[in-house]
């Protein structure tokens, strides 16, 4: 005999009850480890994904809208491919048929090779990838167009840019499919789940149409990429002899600040060049001068508020030394605002024009300036009133062409001009210099030359935003605690039938850690039995999910397909908590028992019956009486809407809940406590009574389990997100938009001015001033709940917080500092700190990003440097999720390149139906690519992500419910097993079986109806406040109280059927 | 009967002095169940306690048996004075020391006749060597030769008791408390048990202690002792 053997003979005499338990554990390490594997399928979704859209590729350099050389990215080692990369739209001939957001991407072999792409496009024949197909539904060799921008040298933001030049349009023919998977057709550098819509086309072909020959705005290499040294070319700079010196200039006119800082050690000339568009003396005009701003220029010597200016404008002005010229200019990085600026200088000295001073090398090459033949037909956009421009002024060109007609020093140029682009125009060197000289100096990082690691980037976004794997263990709690907690509560109730037995063993000498050891050991392996079971349980219940998630429950997973996959370590670690877990609630809830005396343990009256209570029920019975009042006082009176009417809701259907036990706990104690039942006895169901009050707290523990899961289950109804709320309401998710436009290319007009609606040939009537709000729009990636994949660097939102300040528009949860809602943003910039003030949609600072007001996030600029951002604020579930917003001040700064605006939110047009709105902005935005949504449409498609996390979470949690109902089935079967001679007492004092079963039933069906009972009635006040917008609620709740009611009675008869079958009066005669 | 006086002189196996109990009662206060208890036992001799139900006799039982603590007094059982053991030493005890009949006869219904019989030697420290062999003659011994692997619910009420005597015999006890050993039996299984119990504490010399309210199986021990409100009073010895 040794204590193995009699845990295995104990495991066979009690096998039915440790049937149950091995069950219940095996539910639990089903449910549990069929959690985890959803949670790992999610991973391995998301990583074949990454691994999908980027192929061998490892590293990047991503130039943006800053071209570099091909030869630059073949340096970056073997197999490295430069690519050109644009965002468009495509459409048929005819236009019927449009995809917007496309990605061209020009290609060459190499390419192919790092992306497993099986044939190479040529010319303008082009190959496309799946989704794309379907959305236009072409055919081979079909012809379509796309539109592209045209690289500009200066952002479209600048002035003297002619913003209104129209996007490139490519004919090109359909050459072949790619196909979505591990052949190259879902490359895209954005970690989102949802494939892009790619446009695959010869790189040579595509790098001419654009006018950039031989360059690439993308390297892509299969390894690391080392130190590389980039030619002036390469970062778009020019190093030419101007003036008899060395001139470094570039393409974006404007030289980036950190050159000017870079080289400050080399001595030279630093110009800048900007015209102004008058000059002003005394009621006299001069039109559109150019002037230089320079640190040395011949024998000039120039105060701060001093001016040189040549012979000719001397004499269109009649202007002496010592006069007072009024300069008036557009500034810089205004764009088309068209923003006026002047300044106040006199007049120092007259220079001829001639020699330095008639050096039209001075001005850079605005864009088509050398294409000009006279000045009213350069094209410089708005910036230029044709009707100001005088003979004089156009004999000046033919003579000089942009010649500066001013001279003013550097300092009060830079004060005036220095814009977001740059600071200088050009640098001339006054010794001799070399591009290997400057190269050195030069920091090419600062200019955008950064190597980014994309796949390691891409694998830490396929973690995901949200771990499935614990977000499925939360919404199986119920049917996991359920589980656990039946095969606990029969494991317990096993050993406690078992008391007298551990007594005996305790009597004869083991010690209390040997019999906890026998006792555990027994619910151990029955416990590992019945963890390896729940492995095959797993796999059916991650398959289920997973096709769930792929059908009915897509809404979480935003229409994203999910792969199965089943790693061994989980197909271990699953049981393996599961086990923990139960022994761990095994020897607590046995522990009490080991802790009694052997004396108790023998005579049997361990957990058997409850003494009498140390409350009085009148002080009880207050309490219960004061929590439903209050309950139903704040139920009635709740008329907050959205998540604070769910919170007010639910906290009314909890003090409600309360109230109920307390008033059962009142009544159990005044009923019983061994207290003499007295009058009691006459009623019919008095010993059913009798037994509801002898074990209170399991009486009351059954009540709470049943009624806290309905009503837990059912109370979060009040927390479904509704979008058909007035979405004109400025507190709604809507912010009282009627509609939100996004584009694939800028939007370079300001809609709200005269300007931008003559450009889009708009009416004042069709859309009235100050009817949008535009958003400058960053690169990075969707954080929305849209977006499984984890998004470090999130896109940024720049926006005038006035417009939205202006309209209350959105309801703020949350703001750091006393500054109203949006104002938050004009906190000084960048703040106190050096970070910048930014808001966020509440859910997207939770859990996308697991940021709370006042923390920080750091995100790369256009260089690539890290810009520090602090969450002031936070708003409620709102259209603006997945983005985090800044002033557009600060994002000007952090993104200078970044030109025109791609996102609008429009207000609902008086006397207009959105409808018509859409339909105008559709047909005006046309080249832009926009896709226009109403708000509601968009706040619907967000808040179905959180809508179906609640419908999963009732449909496993109703499971869990309606496995409690199940449990008190078995409970009572074992329960009354083990008080058979009770019964056949009753039998042999002369009741007779249905009678029996009439007080037995009873007894169990009073703790499920009033468990249910209570539950959903706390439900029902909880979710009041939302009754009015969904009768949904009432069915749903209905049906959550019928279907456990009725599985519960059922299972109640079927438990009492072993204990009532066969002679009750032999029981008597048993030990 | 044994010849007590031949081992008088030795220490008495069992030694309880000035024992007490009392427990709380309903309204407070306290019920004094026992109250300075003297009692002394040796090897190889008897006594019965007598008294009328609710008198305290099982609780002294089970004080003596380490089952329950003593409010005031002392107990000594082969030499060591049980109130200052911790409760491994006290299980070390029992299972060396005492020997336990209940009334009930507390059978492990998963167990056979022989498997409870040896349950106690599955105590800490006990040497299991020979322990089944043992187990098998006693229960050959008690009559029960042909019953060692059938299960209690195969057991009649005397039989069930004749395997819960060789339990509490089966490591060789110094001291056998038993504890109304026939009050669920018919007489002559009664008698029976009680000539079995009688003839094995002579064979085993042990001390044995029952407690019974029936005076004519008291009669057969060396000692009776009268519970009486609590405390106790010489009996007629046999």
């Amino acid at each position: 005999m040794t204590l193995y053997r009699l845990m295995l003979q104990s495991m066979s005499r009690f096998w039915r009850t440790n049937l149950g338990v091995m069950l219940g554990v095996a539910l639990a390490s089903t449910v549990i480890t069929g959690a985890l594997l959803v949670g790992d399928s999610m991973r391995y979704t998301l990583s074949q994904a990454a691994k999908q859209r980027l192929g061998n590729i490892e590293q990047a350099v991503i130039g943006g809208d800053r071209f570099f050389t091909d030869s630059l990215a073949q340096s970056f080692g073997e197999g490295s491919s430069g690519v050109i990369i644009a965002e468009g739209v495509a459409s048929t001939p005819d236009g019927n048929r449009r995809a917007n957001n496309v990605t061209l991407i020009g290609i060459d072999a190499a390419f192919a090779g790092l992306m497993n792409i099986a044939v190479l496009p040529a010319g303008n024949s082009v190959l496309i990838n799946q989704p794309l197909k379907d959305q236009l539904g072409l055919e081979s060799n079909e012809t379509f167009i796309i539109r592209v921008a045209e690289p500009s040298a200066l952002p479209i933001d600048a002035a003297l840019v002619n913003a209104s030049k129209p996007s490139l349009a490519l004919q090109v023919d359909l050459q072949d499919y790619v196909p979505g998977n591990d052949e190259g057709g879902r490359f895209s550098l954005r970690a989102e789940q949802t494939t892009p819509l790619n446009v695959f086309v010869d790189r040579n072909w595509l790098a001419d149409q654009l006018g950039q020959p031989g360059k690439v705005n993308l390297a892509l290499s299969a390894e690391s990429i080392g130190p590389f040294e980039p030619s002036l070319d390469d970062l778009q700079l020019i190093l030419q002899p101007r003036g008899g010196q060395q001139e470094l200039a570039t393409d974006r006119i404007f030289l980036d600040p950190s050159i000017e800082s870079d080289l400050a050690d080399l001595p030279g000339q630093r110009i800048l060049t900007y015209m102004v568009n008058t000059v002003a003396l005394d009621g006299n005009e001069s039109p559109y001068a150019m002037v230089t701003a320079a640190n040395q220029l011949g024998n000039l010597d120039l105060a701060d508020d001093e001016i040189a200016v040549n012979e000719w404008l001397a004499e269109d002005l009649g202007a002496d030394i010592g006069d007072t010229l009024t300069l008036t200019y557009f500034l810089p990085d205004e764009g088309d605002r068209l923003v006026e600026a002047s300044a106040t200088l006199t007049i120092a000295q007259i220079v001829p024009l001639e020699g330095k001073f008639a050096d039209r090398t001075l001005t850079p090459d605005f864009p088509g300036l050398a294409e000009a033949d006279t000045l009213s037909r350069w094209d410089a956009g708005p910036a230029i009133d044709r009707s100001r421009i005088r003979d004089k002024d156009e004999a000046y060109w033919d003579d000089y062409r942009a010649t500066p007609k001013a001279f003013i020093n550097l300092e009060t140029g830079q004060r005036l001009w220095t814009n977001r682009f740059g600071t200088l125009t050009a640098i001339r060197f006054d010794n001799e210099i070399t591009e290997e000289q400057l190269l050195e100096r030069i920091d090419a990082e600062a200019l955008g030359l950064v190597v980014t690691d994309i796949k390691a980037q891409a694998n830490a976004a396929a973690i995901g935003t949200v771990d499935f794997g614990q977000l499925f263990l939360s919404l199986s709690g119920f049917i996991i605690i359920a589980a656990i907690v039946l095969a606990v509560m029969l494991f317990t109730m096993s050993a406690e039938q078992r008391a007298r037995q551990l007594g005996t063993l305790l009597a004869l000498g083991l010690t209390r850690s040997q019999a906890m050891r026998l006792l555990l050991g027994e619910g151990v392996i029955v416990a590992f039995v019945g963890a390896l079971l729940g492995v095959g349980g797993a796999v059916a219940y991650a398959y289920s999910v997973t096709n769930a998630l792929a059908g009915v429950w897509s809404g979480a997973v935003a229409g994203s397909a999910v792969l199965l996959h089943m790693p061994a370590t989980t197909l271990v670690i699953g049981p393996l908590v599961t086990l923990i877990i139960c022994v761990l609630a095994m020897a607590i809830a046995i522990r009490g028992l080991t802790k009694h005396h052997a004396r108790e343990l023998l005579a049997g009256g361990v957990g058997k019956v409850s003494s009498a209570s140390r409350f009085s029920w009148q002080i009880t019975a207050g309490l219960a009486v004061a929590g439903i009042a209050i309950a139903l006082l704040l139920a009635i009176t709740n008329t907050q809407t959205g998540m604070r009417g769910a919170l007010f809701g639910f906290a009314a259907g909890g003090v409600g809940f309360a109230g109920g036990l307390l008033l059962l706990f009142t009544v159990l104690i005044r009923r019983g406590g061994g207290q003499s039942p007295g009058p009691l006895l006459r009623w019919n169901n008095a010993l059913s009574v009798l037994n509801l009050t002898r074990r209170r707290g399991r009486t009351l523990a059954g009540v709470f389990m049943l009624g806290a899961g309905l009503f837990l289950v059912y109370a979060v109804s009040g927390f479904q997100l509704s979008s058909t709320d007035d979405p004109t309401n400025r507190a709604s998710g809507t912010g009282g938009f009627a509609l939100l436009v996004e584009t694939s290319q800028p939007i370079r007009y300001d809609l709200n001015t005269e300007l931008g609606r003559d450009h889009y040939v708009l009416g004042e009537d069709e859309l009235p001033t100050g009817s949008v709000v535009p958003f400058r729009v960053s690169g990075g990636d969707d954080a929305s709940c849209l977006n499984l994949n984890q998004t470090p660097t999130p896109r940024l939102l720049g926006v005038d917080p006035a417009l939205l300040a202006d309209r209350a528009a959105f309801r703020f949860q949350k703001v750091a500092y006393k500054a109203s809602g949006w104002g938050v943003l004009n906190a000084s910039t960048p703040n106190k700190r050096g970070m910048i003030p930014v808001i966020a949609d509440a859910n997207t600072a939770q859990w996308a990003l697991k940021i709370a007001v006042g923390d920080t996030v750091t995100v790369p600029d256009e260089q690539g440097r890290p810009v520090t951002l602090q969450l002031v604020g936070t708003i409620e579930n709102t259209i603006l999720q997945g983005s985090l917003i800044i002033n557009e001040r600060d994002f000007e700064r952090v993104f200078p390149s970044t030109s025109g605006h791609r996102m609008l939110l429009v207000d609902a047009v008086s006397g207009q139906a959105a409808g018509e709105t859409r339909e105008l902005l559709n047909e005006v935005l046309v080249d832009e690519g926009a896709t226009i949504t109403p708000t509601n449409e968009r706040l619907a498609e967000y808040n179905r992500v959180q809508n179906t996390y609640l419908a999963v979470f009732q449909s496993l949690g109703g499971l869990g419910v309606l496995l409690g109902s199940l449990g008190l089935g078995i409970v009572t079967a074992r329960n009354l097993l083990e008080r058979r001679s009770e019964l056949a007492l009753l039998s042999a004092v002369g009741l007779s079986r249905k009678r029996i079963a009439r007080i037995v039933l009873t007894e169990h069906a009073v703790i499920l109806i009033v468990g249910l009972s209570l539950g959903s009635a706390s439900a029902w006040l909880a979710t009041m406040h939302a009754q009015s917008s969904s009768s949904l609620i009432l069915w749903t709740t209905a049906l959550a109280y019928i279907a456990p009611l009725l599985v519960g009675l059922a299972a109640i008869v079927l438990g009492l059927m072993p204990a009532l079958s066969g002679r009750l009066t032999d029981a008597l005669r048993n030990d | 009967m044994s010849e007590p006086a031949a081992n008088a002189a030795d220490s008495p196996i069992l030694s309880v002095q000035g024992l007490t109990k009392t427990y709380p009662d309903a309204d407070g206060g306290e019920v004094t169940v026992l109250k300075d208890i003297d009692l002394s036992l040796h090897t190889g001799h008897s006594a019965a306690i007598i008294g009328p139900s609710g008198c305290g006799k099982t609780t002294l039982l089970n004080l003596i048996g380490t089952l329950d603590t003593p409010t005031a007094g002392s107990i000594s059982i082969a030499g060591k004075d049980t109130t200052s053991l911790n409760a491994i030493q006290q299980a070390d005890l029992r299972a060396k020391q005492i020997g336990f009949v209940f009334q009930e006869h507390h059978m492990l219904p998963q167990c056979s006749a022989l498997e409870n019989a040896l349950i106690p030697t599955l105590a800490k420290g006990i040497d299991r060597k020979g322990s089944q062999q043992r187990a098998t003659e006693l229960l050959t011994r008690v009559g029960l030769g042909d019953r060692i692997h059938h299960r209690p619910d195969q057991l009649s009420g005397g039989q069930r008791q004749r395997v819960a005597i060789v339990r509490a015999l089966i490591n060789r006890p110094a001291l056998l408390l038993v504890d109304e050993p026939t009050g669920a039996l018919d007489s002559k299984t009664a008698d029976q048990i009680m000539d079995l119990l009688i003839e094995l504490n002579q064979a085993e010399q042990t001390a044995m202690l029952m407690v019974t309210h029936a005076d004519t199986l008291a009669k057969r021990l060396d000692q009776t002792l009268r519970l009486e409100e609590g405390q106790l009073v010489d009996g007629a010895t046999a």
